[in-house]
């Protein structure tokens, strides 16, 4: 019975674990924030747990828009719905690392090492959910379209993702803003967009530039040991 | 061929040399980044980065060293233990620039924007960890080739540990990699008094970093694992991917 339920558990064993890590990781984070709590005797910080359940929020997206990709059913119609969902809510994930900047100014009662330690583990935290979740969708667009297009896929994410994290922090707005009260922010969007200052650009191409960066090499990684098992018969003549 | 040859090597080599040339990039982007914020502010902020930088590829450089020499059993015995030496002492450098976060603290009089500084260190500590976890990659690979899985994962736990205490002593006692080779007794000697007497900080530093790099190395880890299943699955054929299945036997 046993063997049986690890035999179906098999081919996911992989992917089970990296969702196990990611758990274990949003545990020892909260606990480090407990811990900190605990000690200096006030809530600062407090919004990185929030910001972490937002985090969560697009794999969750990604995994039903991936079993909706698998169903062939209203395939039309189920996908663009989770994908653009998804799309809102992606830039949560990588918006923590934002969260360093309170670093700036150190708070009373704790070490600054310990701050930056809290802050480190929710950041990555966030950004490694936000590559996994991502790596869910690059895997429907490149089995449905092809490889370049999964490619192309990937950098405009980032590129959206640079402009999701810079509307969060400079503009304040949040993801559910848009569904709540489309109309305004749109034509607010467009203004912003007509008359960009100097800063968003900046900071909008350097932040993709870093996450599109990050997926790029966790990629390039996963793939740096599979040469060295491939058989000869591969090589080009 | 010749030309046949050298492109042969390439393709085998791919992702290696895709590697190479992205880490490549990412330093030269870090370089970029704080040169633009030197000639921006005229202050000399963040070029230590760019020493650490340097310093995370010496223990990248050793291990990739020590597993091109591993396929060979004689150097495995001879030369292997003193270049892991080497590799030990200068590995802490890799994911030591997470902390340099902290200094953000220290503001100057010469201010870039917040955001710009945060950038610059996240992606320096990126590039470091990273360049640390494929160096320990490479070492571990070599110890499950030698002895067996079980060893190369102790020696995982081992070293993330011993490099989070090395993350310590460079970050609180302040001392270099090299210091243990120009006056090993005076610094060993250092060690062993922390060692002997460990401070609550050090204890709980130690302790969460040690857990923040395997999280990283083992989510690394099965992320690899998982694509090179993917990329597996894609290229066999039906017959070989029947095979793999398991059998629905009655029962």
């Amino acid at each position: 019975m046993i063997n049986n339920f690890y035999d179906k558990l098999k081919p996911f064993r992989f992917r089970l674990t990296i969702i196990g890590l990611l758990a274990g990781a949003s545990l020892i984070s909260i606990a480090l924030f407990r811990f900190r709590t605990k000690i200096s005797g006030n809530l600062d910080y407090d919004f990185l747990v929030w910001n972490l359940f937002l985090a969560w929020l697009p794999l969750g997206m990604s995994y039903i828009a991936s079993s909706f990709a698998n169903k062939r059913r209203f395939v039309a119609i189920t996908l663009p719905i989770a994908a653009i969902l998804w799309l809102l809510f992606f830039p949560n994930a990588p918006y923590i690392v934002t969260d360093l900047f309170h670093l700036r100014h150190p708070r009373e009662g704790v070490p600054i090492w310990f701050d930056t330690l809290l802050i480190n583990w929710f950041a990555w935290t966030g950004v490694l959910l936000g590559v996994f979740s991502l790596f869910i969708m690059h895997d429907i667009v490149r089995k449905a379209f092809g490889r370049i297009t999964g490619w192309v896929f990937v950098l405009a994410v980032g590129t959206l993702c640079g402009v999701g994290i810079y509307i969060g922090r400079f503009l304040r707005w949040n993801s559910w803003d848009v569904i709540l009260n489309p109309y305004d922010r749109l034509r607010e969007m467009l203004y912003y967009a007509m008359h960009p200052s100097l800063q968003s650009i900046m900071f909008i191409s350097v932040f993709s530039a870093l996450f599109v960066f990050i997926y790029i090499t966790t990629y390039t990684f996963g793939l740096l040991f599979h040469e060295q098992a491939q058989p000869i018969s591969q090589d080009i003549s | 061929m010749m030309f046949n040859q050298i492109k042969n090597f390439l393709f085998r080599n791919r992702h290696n040399i895709a590697v190479f040339l992205l880490l490549n990039l990412a330093c030269a982007t870090c370089i970029g980044l704080v040169a633009a914020r030197v000639v921006y502010t005229d202050s000399p902020r963040h070029t230590g980065l760019i020493w650490n930088l340097f310093l995370a590829w010496i223990p990248f450089i050793l291990s990739y060293f020590a597993h091109a020499l591993s396929w060979k059993k004689v150097w495995v015995y001879l030369a292997i233990p003193f270049v892991a030496f080497l590799w030990l002492l200068f590995f802490p450098n890799a994911p030591y620039m997470l902390t340099d976060l902290q200094d953000l603290a220290r503001g100057t009089g010469f201010e870039a924007p917040l955001w710009y500084d945060v950038i610059i260190v996240v992606w320096c500590s990126w590039t470091g960890t990273l360049l640390g976890v494929i160096s320990l990659y490479l070492m571990q690979d070599i110890i499950t080739r030698t002895f067996n899985r079980w060893l190369g994962w102790v020696f995982v736990f081992a070293i993330s540990g011993l490099s989070s205490f090395g993350i310590y002593i460079g970050r609180f006692v302040r001392l270099n990699s090299w210091d243990i080779l120009q006056n090993p007794g005076e610094t060993a000697m250092e060690i062993l008094g922390i060692v002997i007497d460990p401070s609550r900080r050090l204890a709980a530093f130690t302790l969460a970093y040690t857990f923040f790099f395997l999280f990283i190395f083992l989510l690394l880890y099965s992320f690899s694992h998982m694509l090179q299943e993917q990329v597996t699955r894609a290229q066999s054929t039906p017959e070989q991917l029947a095979s793999t299945q398991p059998t629905q036997l009655s029962g």
